[in-house]
């Protein structure tokens, strides 16, 4: 494994005046070739910062970045622009250009003065086209096409960057389940085939722990928990960063559950896909399932039978149970 | 293919609009003296060769480096701004010159100045200087502060206000002025081709060319700032460089034209849309060519819509401007809603 960035010692935050806000200190770490990072932690907590520092786009309070073996500050605008490239989260209105117009934009840092592309160019913007899957999309304006469509021609323009390290902030902000798997899956495959170092930010705690070759987790004590997913959940540090009352990361499931059980606790009897889908219906209600609890639920072929206070009672359906219950909270 | 035929086409549109421009006046000259005079011959009447080479064809050309001019300058602001209602004047640059020439026409003695302001001319050295050098100063506060500022977005807030500042100033000279300066003033406001003699020529024109060459060498950046500054620092731009360079270009642009034309409206912002609309492209390349010549078609059909060709009247070149440009200006707020009409923007 081959460390491209590396940060030592490093402080960020931002500077007013004389006043220094540090929003976190001390880090050190490194991207590695063919990786995807994801960089995950609550709202607020510095994940932009450090994307915004990472990408040069706001300097250190103190410690160093390092690209190979020089850092950041001793790169020109240009150089720079051929070692990383970002995609950001605003919403680009970008007039009549096409996609291919906008990926072919990434080939600036290599461009004569006027712009002009050559066949290399040509090449590698081709290239790009095809990795991202946007050849259908190339040539139609980029504010026609939909959320997803446009992260990819963003995407698309990153790669023909050129850049052996690319950043990307929220990529999967505004799209919907599929398009976020689809994008992330396509990172991931782009880190490994073209062996970039490709970090990104996102909200998205399922995905990142699915798909992610190396986990960033920004903890509230402001230090950065690194590892494979799995060992950064066994940890623990998984659990106390998205400590919050109104959820809990379950991290025998290894996923969010409410924690208001404000119904209290119950017995589910049965087991198989209909006994799974009954527990997430009586934890959405309100209910911790405990195989201690004196209440039960049975799961039967066709419909669900609960002793609750020592009295039976009988239902069709899912929805039928817990509006049962709903009611009975409310009495 | 398509996009050479529109170049073609605004090629000849010029050359035509430029004829047009010669031939037609208050006074009828047949197109065969005009040849005969352009080519250096002698006309049947000395007094239309003064009326061609004097007056019709410096105010051809005046009317062409300014339509250039201003499209140019207000694609440059509509770009840099990301902000398709910019204008050559965002910045105050207008504002600056109109109170130059407010503080000269307006507070300055009776002494030494006369103005000729009765065919729409405005024929004093003096009022160019003002112009100028009101344009300058706001010119020099604005680089100072693009330095220092960070935000495209503030620095267009800051043009702002700059504008209406000096606007408020101007107001308050108005009201402490007597009723013939009031009108000399006002009728530099309307704007005039007419005004610019061949002494002026290489003022003018070669302001024009600097301009139009320092947008022509920036059309890579332009292309680049159509992302956004984040991404065009990230592409390798050094952004404040490239924004002083364009706002330099853009101001000697409208400052020079302001300057000897008065303050012309609309073309700035309406000659860029209508590029884009024609050539359905943003790429810079393309539209700067092509921004240059319509902007100097539309300049010289202001021109002669004003002149009203025929008679002896001559209609405020910029209320002819203002219709022309006003319905343009609403087709594309109108358009921008429909194509675009998300929740988030």
């Amino acid at each position: 494994m081959t460390a491209i960035l590396t940060a030592q010692n490093l402080s960020i935050g931002y500077r007013h005046g004389r006043d220094v806000i540090p929003v976190a200190e001390r880090l050190n770490f490194e991207l590695n070739a063919g990786e995807l990072v994801c960089l995950i932690g609550a709202n607020g907590i510095g994940k932009s910062t450090l994307m915004r520092t990472l990408a040069g786009m706001q300097p250190t309070l103190r410690g160093t970045i390092c690209i190979g073996d020089r850092s950041i500050q001793s790169f020109s605008t240009v150089e720079f622009a051929r070692q990383v490239s970002i995609v950001l989260t605003e919403r680009l209105d970008v007039g009549l250009l096409t996609g291919r117009e906008l990926i072919a934009l990434g080939r600036h840092p290599y461009t004569d003065w006027l712009g002009r592309l050559t066949t290399n160019d040509h090449d590698t913007i081709n290239r790009a086209i095809a990795a991202v899957g946007a050849s259908a999309l190339a040539d139609r304006p980029f504010s026609e096409l939909s959320d997803g469509e446009r992260q990819k021609i963003l995407i698309g323009r990153a790669l023909a960057q050129s850049t052996p390290i690319m950043m990307l902030d929220e990529p999967t902000a505004f799209l919907d389940v599929p398009r976020r798997a689809e994008i992330i899956y396509m990172l991931r495959a782009l880190a490994h085939t073209t062996q970039r170092a490709i970090l990104l930010s996102t909200h998205d705690l399922d995905l990142a722990l699915r798909t992610a070759d190396r986990l960033w987790l920004f903890g509230a004590n402001h230090q950065i928990y690194r590892g494979a997913p799995e060992d950064v959940v066994l940890s623990g540090a998984f659990e106390s960063a998205f400590a919050d009352p109104h959820s809990r990361f379950n991290i025998d499931s290894g996923s969010f559950l409410m924690s208001e059980h404000r119904c209290g606790i119950i017995h589910v009897i049965g087991n198989g896909t209909r006994t799974t889908w009954t527990r997430r219906a009586l934890e959405r209600t309100g209910f911790q399932i405990d195989d201690n609890a004196l209440d039960t639920v049975e799961v039967l072929a066709d419909s669900w039978r609960g002793v609750v206070s020592g009295q039976p009672v009988n239902w069709a359906t899912l929805g039928d149970m817990n509006a049962w219950f709903r009611e009975k909270t409310a009495e | 293919m398509r996009r050479r035929n529109v170049v073609v086409v605004l090629a000849v549109g010029l050359m035509v609009a430029f004829a047009a421009s010669l031939a037609l006046g208050s006074v009828n000259i047949p197109l065969s003296e005009i040849v005969t005079i352009l080519l250096g011959g002698e006309p049947a009447r000395e007094s239309w060769r003064t009326i061609i080479l004097n007056f019709r064809l410096t105010k051809a050309i005046t009317a062409g480096l300014a339509g250039a001019a201003l499209g140019v300058s207000g694609l440059i602001m509509q770009t840099l701004f990301r902000n398709p209602l910019a204008d050559p004047y965002v910045l105050g640059i207008s504002s600056g010159a109109s109170l130059g020439v407010a503080l000269v026409v307006l507070a300055a003695g009776s002494t030494g100045l006369t103005l000729l302001s009765g065919l729409g001319l405005v024929g004093d050295f003096a009022l160019i200087l003002a112009a100028i050098t009101g344009a300058a100063a706001v010119l020099v506060i604005v680089m100072l502060a693009a330095r220092r500022v960070a935000s495209t977005m503030t620095l267009l807030i800051l043009g702002l206000m700059f504008g209406y500042a000096t606007g408020a100033l101007v107001s308050l000279l108005i009201h402490f002025s007597i009723a013939e300066r009031v009108q000399a003033y006002v009728n530099w406001t309307f704007g005039s081709f007419g005004g610019v003699t061949w002494s002026q020529m290489p003022f003018l024109g070669g302001a024009v060319i600097i301009g139009l060459g320092g947008a022509v060498l920036s059309s890579k950046p332009l292309n680049a700032l159509l992302l956004g500054d984040a991404y065009a620092r990230s592409m390798g731009l050094n952004i404040r460089a490239a924004r002083a360079r364009l706002i330099l270009s853009a101001a000697i642009l409208a400052g020079a034209v302001t300057a000897f034309c008065g303050p012309i409206g609309f073309l700035g912002i309406a000659v860029p849309h209508v590029c884009r609309g024609l050539l359905r492209t943003s790429d810079h390349r393309t539209l700067l060519p092509a921004t240059i010549i319509f902007g100097a078609i539309l300049a010289l059909l202001a021109d002669i819509i004003a002149q009203t060709p025929g008679t002896t009247t001559v209609l405020p070149l910029n209320a002819i401007t203002a219709l022309f440009g006003a319905p343009i200006v609403v087709s594309v707020i109108l358009r921008r809603r429909t194509t675009e009409g998300t929740f988030a923007s």
